[in-house]
């Protein structure tokens, strides 16, 4: 039978961490003895068996992207983007405002908040695609995505499904928007998603539509309520939506 | 909305190694749904740690987050698992008997990972790094934080308990 440090000894050379000398030596102690070869014997025959029969773990792809993603959470995967600084924006927007119009500094304000919560809409869309769970509550029913909204808000925003006109309603999520929560409905147009944000209207401001960092913007009031809608879609594509929501909102809004 | 250098870092260090966090965490926990928490975990440390990785071996660093993270995630969850093993430097050994290698050669891959799965933490931890991960000695130490001669006594253990088990005739 070996000693202790004969076995420590048959693991060292086992695992390659013995240098020449000290493997010479090893195996002069192995031919030496016979308990000590025999044990060795066991212990390759452990490795093999354990190298024949054990598959290294591989981490899952799941795993991967949402680890991937912690390093660029502003990085769509497969559609990187360069983004178009926000204060160049607003730089072009003073610009354009000082050239279309005397009331410079009124025309100012609008647009920077514009560019700002643009900003904020745009990160929260992708972050809910990001996350891989765009919706709190996903169903192409309005009559679950309403009564959903209808629980956490005191006034619900209007759903309406418009599948029959190329965007079926996804669901629907929560987000907050300067420190309130905001109901958002999702849409789905071909493989894009829509993030529609109701938000109250302060203020009164025409309808616009813009483009930051990619993604297409359209903003519209309807009452009291001031409609954001963030989407990669094609900007006209995005404003035949908003049309398609105004015409189905129009009016006493269908029961039910 | 740029990346920042330590993304670009933590794209460089962390993500290589992945698979090898994935399979230590896998055979510390016991199954993958843990092992993929305990990855997140360990890889939103090692991003928040970033700047205190001073170069070198990447995946040691990354293991050694990895463990401690396991660890933590094991005394929250599974208190139970994480019953202290002295370190034995005296170490028993099977007796040299010849069928024992053919019943240890004949072991199939669900009692190996059940032989394993029993070792006390300390043991399983060290075999893992040494044979699934394929560290060397003065790597595990380090990440570990115990001497080399421990590693070495903590290896053999393992696998004497190894060897014993799968050279049972009554196990199979």
């Amino acid at each position: 039978m070996s000693t202790g440090n004969e076995t420590l000894l048959a693991q060292a050379a086992l695992d390659g961490e013995l240098d020449a000398a000290g493997m010479l030596d090893f195996e002069d102690r192995l031919a030496a003895n016979t308990s000590l070869a025999a044990e060795y014997g066991r212990l390759k025959t452990l490795r093999e068996v354990m190298r024949r029969e054990l598959v290294k773990p591989v981490a899952p792809a799941p795993l991967r992207q949402r680890i991937a993603a912690m390093a660029a959470p502003s990085i769509a995967p497969g559609a990187a983007r360069t983004a178009p600084p926000w204060q160049a924006m607003a730089a072009l927007a003073i610009l354009a405002a000082g050239l279309g119009s005397a009331s410079t500094l009124l025309a100012l304000r609008p647009a920077i908040e514009d560019t700002n919560l643009a900003g904020t809409l745009v990160a929260d869309h992708k972050r809910g695609l990001l996350s891989g769970r765009p919706a709190d509550v996903a169903s192409s029913d309005r009559h679950t995505v309403k009564p959903w909204f209808a629980t956490r808000f005191a006034l619900a925003p209007k759903v309406a499904d418009l599948g029959p006109q190329g965007f079926p309603l996804a669901g629907g999520r929560i987000d907050v928007i300067a420190g309130a929560p905001a109901p958002v409905l999702l849409y789905r147009h071909k493989e894009h998603f829509i993030s529609l944000t109701a938000l109250p209207a302060q203020g009164s401001l025409p309808p616009r539509a813009f483009v930051i960092d990619g993604y297409s913007v359209q903003v519209w009031r309807d009452g009291g309520t001031e409609y954001w809608a963030i989407s990669d879609i094609d900007p006209a594509e995005l404003a035949s939506f908003r049309q398609f929501f105004d015409a189905a909102n129009s009016g006493p809004e269908k029961n039910g | 909305m740029t990346k920042n250098p330590s993304d670009e870092q933590f794209t460089t260090v962390v993500i290589p190694h992945l698979d090898d966090a994935y399979a230590l965490a896998r055979w510390l926990s016991g199954n993958s749904a843990d092992a993929e928490d305990i990855v997140q975990e360990a890889c939103l440390r090692a991003l928040r740690g970033l700047d205190r990785y001073a170069g070198g071996n990447a995946r040691a660093w990354l293991l050694a987050i990895t463990r401690n993270a396991a660890f933590t995630w094991l005394a929250r969850n599974r208190s139970k698992a994480l019953v202290a093993t002295e370190d034995i430097e005296t170490l028993a050994r099977a007796d040299a008997t010849t069928p024992e290698e053919a019943l240890i050669a004949k072991a199939g891959t669900a009692a190996i990972e059940l032989a394993i799965a029993a070792l006390p933490p300390p043991f399983k931890e060290t075999l893992v790094l040494r044979d699934i991960n394929g560290l060397s000695y003065r790597d595990i130490a380090e990440i570990t934080g115990a001497p080399l001669g421990t590693v070495m006594s903590r290896l053999a253990r393992a696998r004497g308990l190894l060897m014993a088990a799968l050279g049972r005739p009554e196990t199979e």
